[in-house]
């Protein structure tokens, strides 16, 4: 302290003397051992692939020299990455987080290689051409579109004094503060800027240039090395994962990272990485806009790219952060332009089918909407609202991605998300089981079973129970926070008005509960695509919506609890209590079955449309009645007036 | 041009007149201090201004708009600190000034240049990355006001911007209002006197839901009163003193440690002259020795004593 006070002049004295307490470096001790004894482990596991390895060159199969176990493989790699992960996230000294970051970097990009060797490898001739093009045309975009690439030589032609003051007290500091990609960059710039002062073209046309050849060249050059060459076997579940803990790594060491320009760089090539995929999924389907002979190959590839470059943009803006910046709102245009592209691709190959009558007497493509179709129109949409949430300036938008990040900045959202998986990883085994004894063995291909089997997954008591319970718990604090720390006064005194702040908060609980509610569908994916077992899964969406749409009442009646009380307790007590009246109907549903009481009586029929349960099993028959998607709606809307009127009574109360 | 206009203003909570028929104005780039014991009704009108809650009766405009009728704009053109500054604890100082900008519309364009300049104009550049559920209450207390400003409104109304912070952030703070009262008109509530002496222009005492005072500063300040002790007989001196030129009234009041034959004088002049130095002469010309001559210009805090107090002595009787 006092050494920092005495070189101060007189008037910051009093500034230091009374800044906020300062952030010293001190090494993480606890989290440096723990993160060594997890590379030690993940060493041990290299050695004992490696020496599985020189087993089987050595004396083959039959070779009698002992070996290890996969498991213990897989359990000392997963334990040292973990380690190596939570070393990652508290120690933040310069060099250990440059070495994690360009780990990370060099995982991701590994990832991003096999991944997009595998999509190659495996339809080699008409994807290639697409592929590159549409590859070198998106990174072509992404970097014409970058500023950052744009200024880079001024960036870097500056000294690197913008370090953070805490990383010069940092204890593991050497000389090299200036890190060696940035010199190399600062190389390529001054050669570019060479490079244009001698054929007198644009700026952005050369990198563009230079930035798409060579990623196209380096694709093509490993995918050719690795087949020809090595013949190694293209693995994209172990490519998948190195992008995604790659990923991991580099957003949570980018947290440390001060440095304007490492987290430019970062945000710069994840946004690439997320135009590579998205330029996949789109490759994709325009390959099955022109291969009308098979069902299409977009499921699931295609699908699993354009999840992985909402992801990548995801990133992008985490790390670009400022919404200022020009890049993040290009990145998000080309989010919705190509989403929409998506779609009308989606529509276009859907509607080829019923338009071939017409067309040709004999060319008759695949009927394409209910699959692969359905898939596309749901990536573009939720690509087309992430990234119009995310570039929006409306108002309502803006308590709605406060209200929806406000579970994420509490362990509220975790806790739900990982209750909900396990709870849902509970009930997929017990699905399975019973698939199991119904069909008397799963290897066998022909499953008798009576469609749609979903229904044993999805009517069960952990399911109806999930649903019951977690929304009041997710509305509990909307208002009842607010009052009781008096943010309500700072929020509604903004020119904004109370519907906008319900409308926000509400929407903000409900697409939280449609993320959380969504883990649940992702076990039946998992036996669709990984154990391949076929089923009747369309329900599935049906039952989706129609959930989506009976929340709405039970959230609705959350909120309006938790604007009239500042207790939070009393607002989930009541809400349980609200969630339980409209359950009543189902009980006296039941209550009229048992009594024998034929369906004919109109208070019977009256009772069962709106008996909740019979309307979630309806759901999951795959048929969608207005009615009850109404009977929830007008419910909400019911309550979330009366939440408006309570915040304006405020006024005359 | 009157920035914020209130006229008849009441506001009944159940039985209790926490508002009692307020009139005020308050004029384009002036920085008013809005003072009152505790309990007296400020938060209560401020909070009416800012359209929170509405009032019983009576009417407010501000920055021309009526506060009921056009309640929006109203709150476009303010900035608000409220005496707790609640905040969300979860969130980062950076992370919530770019959502209030959002919420506030600040055209994005701006917005970023915005969050920077007030970070940089309230001192919390340092901070921008901690959690706001970590900052101390002076650092709260900047946050809060940054988020005031981001969307540069007109009028800015602080309710007591300084509580809770130490003296030298006090006078940071204070020093920050009056820099801001070169292009805002700045409604200010406190019950801390020598602040608003050195910031404000202009103050309105409100006791009991009612205004008890209002006037500028240099008015209430212009009024002093001349204190002397002298030893000396008491009759006689008075006597003297009235007869000086320019004096208008003489009151005796007591002396600490008057035992001795001194005795003191409260003496008021025509036009608050200043009149020690012919007091002196005629004193000495008496033989009369002094004890103590001064000129005591009337504080506030004499003021405000005496306005709350005197209301209080009204209604006791």
């Amino acid at each position: 302290m006092s050494k920092l006070a005495t070189k101060q002049s007189e008037t910051s004295l009093a500034e230091e003397a009374y800044g906020p307490s300062r952030i010293e470096e001190r090494p993480p001790e606890l989290a440096r051992s723990v993160g060594f004894f997890g590379l030690c482990l993940l060493a041990i596991s290299i050695v004992m692939l490696a020496w599985n390895a020189i087993r089987q060159a050595i004396g083959g199969d039959q070779s009698r020299l002992p070996f290890f176990n996969n498991t213990w493989i897989t359990f000392c790699s997963l334990t040292g990455v973990a380690l190596m992960y939570y070393h990652a996230a508290v120690d933040r000294a310069v060099e250990i987080r440059r070495t994690y970051s360009v780990l990370a970097w060099l995982a991701v990009g590994t990832g991003g290689l096999g991944l997009g060797f595998w999509a190659i490898y495996h339809w080699w001739g008409t994807t290639l051409a697409i592929l590159i093009s549409v590859i070198a045309g998106f990174i072509a975009v992404s970097v014409a579109t970058c500023p950052w690439v744009l200024s880079a030589a001024r960036n870097f032609s500056e000294p690197a004094s913008a370090e953070n003051l805490a990383e010069e007290a940092s204890p593991l500091l050497s000389t090299a503060s200036a890190p060696i990609p940035i010199t190399w960059l600062r190389g390529l710039a001054q050669f570019l800027r060479q490079w244009n002062s001698l054929i007198g073209t644009d700026v952005a046309v050369t990198r563009i240039t230079f930035g798409s050849v060579a990623w196209v060249a380096l694709t093509i050059i490993v995918a050719a090395l690795l087949t020809a060459r090595i013949g190694w076997k293209p693995m994209p579940g172990a490519s998948l994962i190195a992008l995604l803990v790659g990923l991991a790594f580099v957003l949570t060491v980018a947290k440390h990272e001060w440095h304007e320009a490492w987290r430019n760089t970062g945000a710069y090539l994840l946004a690439s990485v997320g135009y590579g995929a998205f330029a996949l999924s789109l490759a994709y389907v325009v390959r099955d806009l022109m291969v009308t002979t098979d069902a299409g190959i977009f499921t699931p590839a295609g699908f699993i790219a354009g999840i992985l470059s909402l992801v990548f943009f995801l990133a992008h803006i985490n790390l670009a952060g400022s919404d200022a910046d020009s890049s993040y709102y290009s990145a998000m245009l080309c989010l919705v332009a190509g989403s929409v592209l998506l779609a009308l691709l989606g529509l276009a190959r859907s509607l080829l089918a019923p338009l071939a009558f017409h067309i040709s007497d004999t060319w008759r493509p695949s009927p394409y909407f209910l699959t692969n179709g359905l898939l596309v129109l749901i990536l573009a949409i939720l690509q087309l609202t992430t990234g119009l949430v995310t570039v929006s300036n409306n108002q309502l938008v803006a308590i709605f991605r406060r209200e929806l990040l406000a579970y994420f900045y509490t362990p509220t959202a975790y806790l739900v998300l990982a209750g909900l998986a396990i709870i849902a990883g509970i009930q997929y085994l017990t699905w399975i089981a019973i698939l199991r004894t119904a069909a008397g063995d799963l290897t066998r291909q022909e499953v008798v079973f009576q469609e749609p089997v979903v229904q044993f997954y999805f009517y069960g008591l952990f399911p109806v129970f999930a649903l019951l319970a977690i929304p009041p718990f997710l509305t509990m604090r909307l208002f009842s926070e607010e009052k009781r720390t008096g943010t309500l006064e700072v929020l509604l005194v903004a020119p904004v008005s109370d519907v906008t702040v319900v409308l926000g908060k509400f929407l903000g609980a409900w697409a939280f509960f449609l993320v959380a509610w969504g883990l649940w569908f992702v076990f039946p994916l998992i036996f669709r695509f990984l154990l391949g077992q076929p089923f009747e899964y369309l329900p599935l969406l049906s039952f989706y919506v129609g959930t989506a749409f009976l929340v709405t009442s039970f959230i609705g009646l959350g909120v309006f609890f938790s604007a009239i009380t500042d207790n939070q307790v009393i607002a989930a007590v009541l809400s349980y209590a609200g969630v339980l009246a409209l359950f009543v109907p189902q009980l006296m549903h039941w209550q009229f079955t048992w009594a024998g009481r034929g369906t004919g009586e109109w208070l019977a029929q009256a009772v069962q449309q709106i008996a909740v349960l019979e309307q979630y099993r309806s759901f999951l028959d795959g048929q969608l009645y207005l009615q009850h998607l109404l009977y929830h709606l007008s419910i909400a809307a019911f309550f979330l007036f009366l939440t408006v009127r309570v915040l304006e009574s405020r006024k005359w109360k | 041009m009157a920035m914020i206009e209130v006229h008849e203003l009441t506001k009944y909570f159940g039985n209790v007149l926490a508002v009692d028929h307020v009139n005020f104005s308050v004029d384009k780039g002036e920085i008013v201090g809005f003072l009152g014991p505790n309990g007296a009704g400020k938060t209560t009108t401020m909070r009416i201004l800012t359209t929170y809650i509405s009032a019983t009766s009576g009417w407010a405009k501000v920055a021309g708009f009526d506060i009921v009728k056009q309640s929006r704009e109203v709150r476009q053109h303010l900035g608000y600190l409220p005496e707790q500054v609640p905040l969300y604890h979860e969130m980062r100082v950076e992370e919530y000034l770019h959502f209030r900008a959002r919420l506030k519309q600040v055209d994005r364009r701006l917005r970023h240049k915005r969050v920077e300049y007030v970070l940089e104009r309230c001192r919390i550049t340092p901070v921008r990355r901690r959690l706001v559920g970590t900052l101390s209450r002076g650092y709260r207390q900047r946050v809060g006001l940054a988020d005031a400003l981001v969307h540069d409104p007109p009028i800015l109304i602080l309710d007591e911007p300084t509580s809770g912070l130490d003296p030298a952030q006090q006078q940071e703070t204070l020093n920050l209002i009056r820099e801001l009262g070169q292009d805002h008109t700045v409604l200010l509530s406190t019950h801390i006197l020598p602040e608003v002496e050195e910031v404000c222009q202009r103050v309105i005492i409100i006791n009991q839901g009612r205004i008890a005072l209002q006037d500028r500063l240099s008015h209430l300040q212009r009024d002093s009163h001349i204190v002397l002790e002298v030893k000396a007989p008491a009759d006689q001196a008075r006597h003297l003193l009235q007869h000086i030129e320019g004096v208008r009234a003489v009151h005796p009041v007591p002396v600490e440690d008057g035992a001795d034959g001194i005795c003191g004088f409260h003496i008021e002049t025509l036009d608050n002259r200043d009149l020690r130095m012919a007091i002196s002469e005629r004193l000495l010309w008496q033989g009369w020795p002094i004890r103590r001559l001064d000129l005591r210009r009337r504080s506030l805090r004499d003021l405000f004593i005496q306005v709350t107090a005197g209301r209080a002595r009204a209604e006791a009787a």
